[in-house]
Order: structure tokens, then C-alpha cells, then sequence
């Protein structure tokens, strides 16, 4: 099998990191911490947008691949069901080629990018070793930031209506969205619980020394910085009612979904408990 | 949920769907109301733009103005004064332009206003173009 965890030209070998999580759920601020901390995140990241305006920190190479296996398979990032993406050799090969400069380039390296929640196993594969810090919010929040950010393009028509309107024309999607990539997280941690750790988003907002955690468990080489204000408060909103669904059968299925993610999220605080005793 | 099943969203759901799309476009239009709408591409705000297509026009009037009061022959004298009357009285108006275009020379328009206006004021017939309201406006305007 290809070996990303490879030996750098002075016999070190390198770590990679993967901030995965839903639209809108934190991971943008997340990776804001973790550039300042030391990650490297790309060459080319994708630049601000009034729904970010601190920055997506998107590595522009990782976005641009997974639009391409998404458009290959016939979809966008607009992904609301169970989805097992056909990967060919081409972008095997991109991937590899990212892999292997980036390892060549960088002793501790990431990236962020949401759709990546849907191409965990296939970076898994090609990175062994990587680790994945999954960020999490309620559904409730995410997708009515996702709502806000869409209507507000929309309405300003900078760019083609379409995709922003399948929001408003079909019933349920950002929630059904919320849980197609929420469950790829679960499924992923619970396949590699030594390499994942979870954070609620409002953890982070709240303090969580999420830094400090990752180096206490991983030690990967990343500076302590302290969280500040890298959230932007208008993505923070949360929804001023009640969830509207259409299509009651989700109820249960999303409720699970939460709740194994604040499981996860248990388990790091649990962690962070011990780890503070320990001293 | 069965892959069998199919699902059409009923009258209710449309509705709800497009009462929240309506609550998104009201909280979009009151943002933009908060804050000055900006001209696209550009960071001047549309009230500043029509303040300058004001100026433009204030300008237009004035040179109109002077050049059909008795002191009109001796200001088409002046080299200046013929570069504005061309520019501004008989060249076309940059109607089709970009919104780039069309601004830079909206501003060169408030630029000129100004410093017409300034000489104006300190000529001689400063004192008696001040008994003038119109005039007075235009000080209080732009200057």
C-alpha cells in the first residue's frame, strides 16, 4: 500500500491533520486556530466572503479535487444522502501528487474543507497516520446559517441562482445535507477512534483549549494560541425558533445523529478531564 | 428512510419553504437599508453617486448660466472656462460607459464644480454673486 508517512529528506517523518465537519459548523474559525497554532493549510487558500469574512482557510488544491470526484459522480457539495463516491485514477493521482509535495514540503500539514467529511476513507487511505479533528454543531444552528448565507446570495445576485434556491424548493435539504455528513463523521470515528477527536463548535466558542488538547493526545508539534475572537458572530446565530421538517420520518434518525456527536464530544471533555489531572 | 419510497412536498411545505425564503428576503432588505447600497465592483456607496450626478448637473446649469449672462463673451476668453463648456455642455454624457467610467468622470465633475465655484468667490464679483441665494446654495453645497 502507498505510505504517505513518509521520511522528509532529513530522516523526520511528518504528521498531517484533517478538520472535517458540516457547512457552517465552526470549522472555518477551527482552521483559522490551528494556522495560527502552526498548521499549514495550503499554498493557495480560498479568499474571504461576507459569509466568512475572516476566511474559509480552504486549501484551493483539496477544494478543486473534491468538486472534481463530486462532479465525476454526477453531484455538487449538495450531498443529502448516503453517498459512496467512484474515485478514478486521475484524480488518484492528484491526490497522491498533493500528498506527496505537501509531505515533501512540510513536517506538520492539514487541510479544511467540509466536503471533506464525505472523502474521509479516501485520505485515510492515501494518510495513514492522519489525524482528524471532527467539528460539530447543533442542526438547528447549521442549517439556518446555511439558509442565511444562501437567501443572502440569492438575493444579491452575484452569481447564478440555482443552487441557492434548491434550499427553498426542496423540503428538508439542508438538514437531510446536515445529516449525510454528520453521519460520515460518526461512521469514520468509530472506525478510527485513535485518530479522531471531536469538538462541538460552541466548545470551541466557549474556550475548549483545543490546542492544547490535540498536543496532549497527539503531539504533533503545534503551538498554543489562544482561541480570540476568530468567531465570527453573524455565523454564530443560532435559528430564532423551533426546526421546521416537512419530512417527519428525519426526526428520529437526526435526534440519534445528535446525540452520538455530543457523545463524542463527551468523550474529548472526558479526555481533556483526565489529561488535566494527570497534570 | 426506504430508498422505495418516493416523497412530494405537499402545499404546506411549499408554503413553509417559501414563507422562510420570504423572512430571509425582508431580514436582506432591512440589512441593506441599515447600511448605504454600494454602486457593483466599486466601494462608493449610491448615495455618493447621486450627490456627484447632482454635482454634474449644478455644474451643467451654472456654466449655462454664466455663459447667457452679459459676462458671458469675456469668460469664453478664457481657455479654461472654453474646456469646461466643451467638456461638460457639449460632449455626449458617457451614457454608455462602465460604472467605473462613468464615476471617474462624475468626480473630475465635483472637482471642477468646486474649483469654479472657489474662483468665483474670490474675484471681484465674489461679493455680488454672494447676494444671489442660488449662488449661496452652491457655496454651502460644495464648498
Amino acid at each position: 500500500m502507498y505510505s504517505a508517512r513518509r521520511a522528509m529528506p532529513e530522516g523526520r517523518l511528518t504528521n498531517q491533520l484533517i478538520v472535517a465537519g458540516f457547512h457552517r459548523s465552526g470549522t472555518s474559525a477551527t482552521a483559522q486556530l490551528l494556522h495560527r497554532a502552526g498548521l499549514f493549510l495550503g499554498d493557495e487558500l480560498l479568499e474571504a466572503l461576507p459569509s466568512n469574512p475572516y476566511g474559509h482557510f480552504e486549501d484551493k488544491d483539496v477544494v478543486d479535487i473534491h468538486h472534481q470526484i463530486l462532479a465525476d459522480n454526477d453531484m455538487t457539495w449538495l450531498v443529502d444522502e448516503p453517498f459512496v463516491p467512484m474515485v478514478d485514477e486521475r484524480r488518484w493521482q492528484r491526490m497522491r501528487w498533493l500528498v506527496e509535495r505537501r509531505n515533501s514540503e512540510h513536517l506538520l500539514w492539514g487541510f479544511k474543507d467540509p466536503r471533506v467529511c464525505l472523502f474521509l476513507a479516501l485520505w485515510k487511505y492515501l494518510l495513514p497516520n492522519a489525524k482528524v479533528l471532527l467539528v460539530y454543531r447543533h442542526f438547528s444552528g447549521s442549517t439556518y446559517s446555511l439558509a442565511r448565507r444562501h437567501s443572502a446570495l440569492l438575493f444579491s445576485g452575484t452569481i447564478s441562482g440555482f443552487l441557492h434556491r434548491r434550499f427553498w424548493e426542496e423540503p428538508d435539504l439542508a438538514l437531510r445535507m446536515w445529516l449525510t455528513y454528520n453521519k460520515a463523521l460518526l461512521a469514520f470515528a468509530r472506525a478510527y477512534p485513535d485518530d479522531t477527536l471531536a469538538v462541538s463548535m460552541n466548545m470551541i466558542r466557549d474556550g475548549f483549549p483545543l490546542v492544547w488538547a490535540m498536543e496532549r493526545r497527539w503531539n504533533l508539534g503545534l503551538e498554543d494560541v489562544p482561541v480570540g475572537e476568530i468567531f465570527n458572530p453573524a455565523a454564530s446565530i443560532e435559528r430564532p425558533r423551533r426546526q421546521p421538517v416537512s419530512d417527519r420520518r428525519l426526526i428520529g434518525e437526526i435526534e440519534r445523529t445528535w446525540r452520538d456527536l455530543e457523545e463524542l464530544g463527551a468523550r474529548t471533555e472526558l479526555m481533556l478531564k483526565e489529561m488535566t489531572i494527570a497534570g | 428512510m426506504p430508498d422505495n419510497e418516493f416523497y412530494a412536498p405537499d402545499d404546506t411545505d411549499l408554503l413553509r419553504m417559501e414563507n422562510e425564503l420570504l423572512a430571509f428576503e425582508v431580514r436582506f432588505l432591512k440589512g441593506r437599508l441599515g447600511q448605504p447600497a454600494k454602486i457593483p465592483g466599486s466601494s462608493t456607496s449610491l448615495n455618493r453617486l447621486a450627490y456627484l450626478e447632482e454635482a454634474e448637473r449644478d455644474l451643467g446649469l451654472l456654466l449655462r448660466r454664466l455663459l447667457g449672462s452679459p459676462l458671458g463673451p469675456l469668460l469664453r476668453r478664457s481657455k479654461s472656462f472654453r474646456t469646461l463648456e466643451q467638456k461638460y455642455l457639449h460632449s455626449p454624457r458617457l451614457q454608455g460607459s462602465s460604472s467605473r467610467e462613468r464615476l471617474a468622470y462624475l468626480e473630475e465633475a465635483e472637482r471642477d464644480l468646486i474649483l469654479l465655484l472657489r474662483r468665483m468667490s474670490s474675484k471681484p464679483f465674489g461679493s455680488v454673486l454672494r447676494r444671489r441665494k442660488a449662488f449661496r446654495t452652491l457655496q454651502q453645497r460644495y464648498l
